[in-house]
């Protein structure tokens, strides 16, 4: 260790500019972490003590201790995680349909004039009807609710990723097809190495506000047509009154859906390496 | 305007041609009965106020766009469309922006096959303009100089019989727009590479071409053909020559009138163009 002792008065006009930067800049971040900390543990301990100082609506809710009793318990039972495990298995399977569907009919609209001209007008009368609302009707048509669910998911993601693909592959720079023709390409390698890469984009960002979707319409649909999964868990802790489950149950939602979207953000620097570093 | 008395051989000729858009109810005339030629080996420069309709007609010779009326022929066969026998170097840069500078390189002869040793003919094009080390960067990675030098490379790969550049230093600051102008020079002169290059700026211009043509403002004509008879190999001294002045004064004469004519129809760069005249004619009376 180098010595420390004060030396108050020595050094260089210099060193003293540079030390008092440090300092300033080492302050502010304190300052902005220490703020941080401080509004989260205000609301904690306003939560915490609501009942004790006859705060209104807050008092409705469980204290976070409570919270944290009731994730441990529920944290150690199988019902929690075969909830995950299963609204995992439906998201990833009603998402990934979605992009297996949704991307090569958007590619197909974009380049085909014919199909566009039959397939979207359709979109257009089906799109506006928020998946949620087809709920009911996703019971009474698929003989399974699992498939029900799953459809639900489908659809929250696919209109999305749908209409992203369409956009992103319509509007490519003329330039780029024109030098490829140019430059000898034949109609596979116009698709697979210009129109294809060139719609990447535009799909991840159709991606990551899916997966937004997907997971709001996993929930919603376990809630109504489910047995099982996160969002049937959700809702059956309100319906014994276990409101301090309710609330693991929604922070868990929240965790998965924030690394769900890491994952699709890491997926998309990886697919679009060139837009990484700009 | 007739056929110009250009003495060699032509490589690309247009006779007489015309470019209208839209219907018959509301068309618009972009290029009306345009004649010229590329001779063979030469450097043409076309040069007119903005928005005048050059792009039109370099889209026409590449072949992406067929004219209304008249005929474009290469090599004496008439042009039906897009080869790399013409190749562009677009305004700006169409540079593939999804692959890095080594793979737009060899994009052309990764499509056409049949080119073992294309490799080597990159790399050591990229040497040649100076981004062998930039070779996996994208494109969005590197200097507005550097793309254009990489679009350059991308196009000279496949040896094309004529290269249509487009404003290619349209949007580079003026110092790295005179590095590329001596860098044009330096990679051309002497080459016998047929080249049509676009621009807007009449120095440029006189330094680069052998041959150049002067269009009338929209719809676009050949208005006058002038050659550039300044001796080669050229640097920036060109300027200080008497013939430069002779030149420079005759062609801005003649783009005074059509920039007027522009400037009616509200484009700014003609208004730029009139200013700078007035302001010459002005140290000139003095």
């Amino acid at each position: 260790m180098a010595d420390i002792s004060p030396s108050l008065g020595s050094g260089s006009a210099r060193r003293t500019i540079l030390g008092r930067a440090m300092f300033a800049i080492a302050s502010r971040l304190n300052l902005n972490f220490f703020l941080g900390v401080l509004s989260i543990g205000t609301i904690g301990l306003l939560w915490e003590y609501a009942r004790p100082l006859g705060l209104p609506l807050i008092s409705n809710l469980p204290p976070p201790s409570e919270v944290v009793h009731a994730s441990r318990r529920l944290l150690l039972s199988n019902l929690y995680w075969d909830g995950w495990a299963l609204s995992l298995r439906r998201i990833t399977l009603g998402f990934l349909i979605a992009q297996l569907v949704g991307i090569p009919v958007g590619l197909l609209m974009a380049m085909h004039r014919a199909s566009f001209n039959t397939i979207f007008p359709i979109v257009e009368i089906l799109r506006p009807i928020p998946p949620v609302a087809w709920i009911p009707v996703s019971i009474i048509f698929w003989p399974t609710r699992e498939l029900s669910v799953l459809f639900i998911v489908f659809l929250g993601a696919f209109w999305i990723v749908l209409l992203n693909t369409i956009g992103g592959a319509s509007n490519i720079d003329p330039n780029y097809k024109r030098a490829a023709i140019s430059l000898g390409s034949t109609r596979r390698d116009l698709f697979w190495r210009i129109i294809l890469p060139a719609t990447v984009p535009s799909i991840v960002t159709g991606m990551s506000v899916g997966i937004g979707i997907a997971w709001e319409m996993v929930i919603a649909a376990e809630m109504v047509a489910g047995r099982t999964g996160l969002g049937y868990l959700l809702w059956q802790s309100f319906e014994i009154n276990a409101i301090a489950q309710c609330i693991v149950c929604m922070i868990s939602i929240g965790i998965a859906g924030y690394v769900s979207s890491e994952i699709i953000r890491l997926f998309g620097s990886f697919v679009a390496p060139w837009q990484r570093q700009r | 305007m007739a056929h110009p008395d250009w003495s060699g051989e032509r490589e690309i000729v247009l006779e007489a041609v015309t470019k209208t858009y839209g219907d018959e109810f509301d068309a618009k005339t972009v290029v009306s009965e345009c004649s010229f030629a590329l001779e063979k080996g030469k450097f043409t420069v076309l040069i007119g106020p903005s928005g005048c309709g050059k792009t039109t007609l370099i889209n026409l010779i590449a072949g992406y766009e067929r004219p209304t009326a008249g005929k474009i022929t290469f090599e004496g066969k008439e042009i039906a469309g897009p080869t790399r026998d013409r190749l562009v170097v677009f305004q700006e840069t169409a540079l593939f922006p999804w692959m890095t500078i080594f793979q737009n390189v060899m994009y052309g002869p990764s499509v056409q096959q049949g080119r073992p040793d294309a490799k080597e003919e990159a790399m050591a094009l990229l040497a040649k303009v100076g981004l062998q080390d930039f070779h996996d960067k994208y494109p969005n990675q590197l200097s507005g100089g550097m793309q254009r030098r990489a679009e350059l490379a991308r196009a000279l790969i496949n040896k094309p019989r004529v290269l249509l550049m487009d404003e290619p230093l349209r949007g580079l600051d003026a110092m790295t727009r005179q590095l590329m102008q001596e860098y044009i020079l330096k990679l051309f002169e002497g080459s016998g590479q047929t080249i049509l290059f676009v621009t807007t700026e009449i120095d440029e211009a006189i330094l680069l071409a052998d041959n150049m043509i002067l269009l009338s403002s929209s719809p676009a004509s050949a208005k006058e053909l002038i050659r550039v008879d300044l001796p080669r190999p050229r640097t920036e001294a060109v300027f200080d020559t008497p013939r430069y002045a002779e030149l420079k004064s005759h062609i801005l004469s003649i783009l005074y009138g059509e920039a007027l004519q522009a400037f009616a129809s509200g484009s700014r760069a003609a208004a730029d163009l009139i200013e700078a005249f007035e302001a010459r004619r002005k140290t000139g009376a003095e």
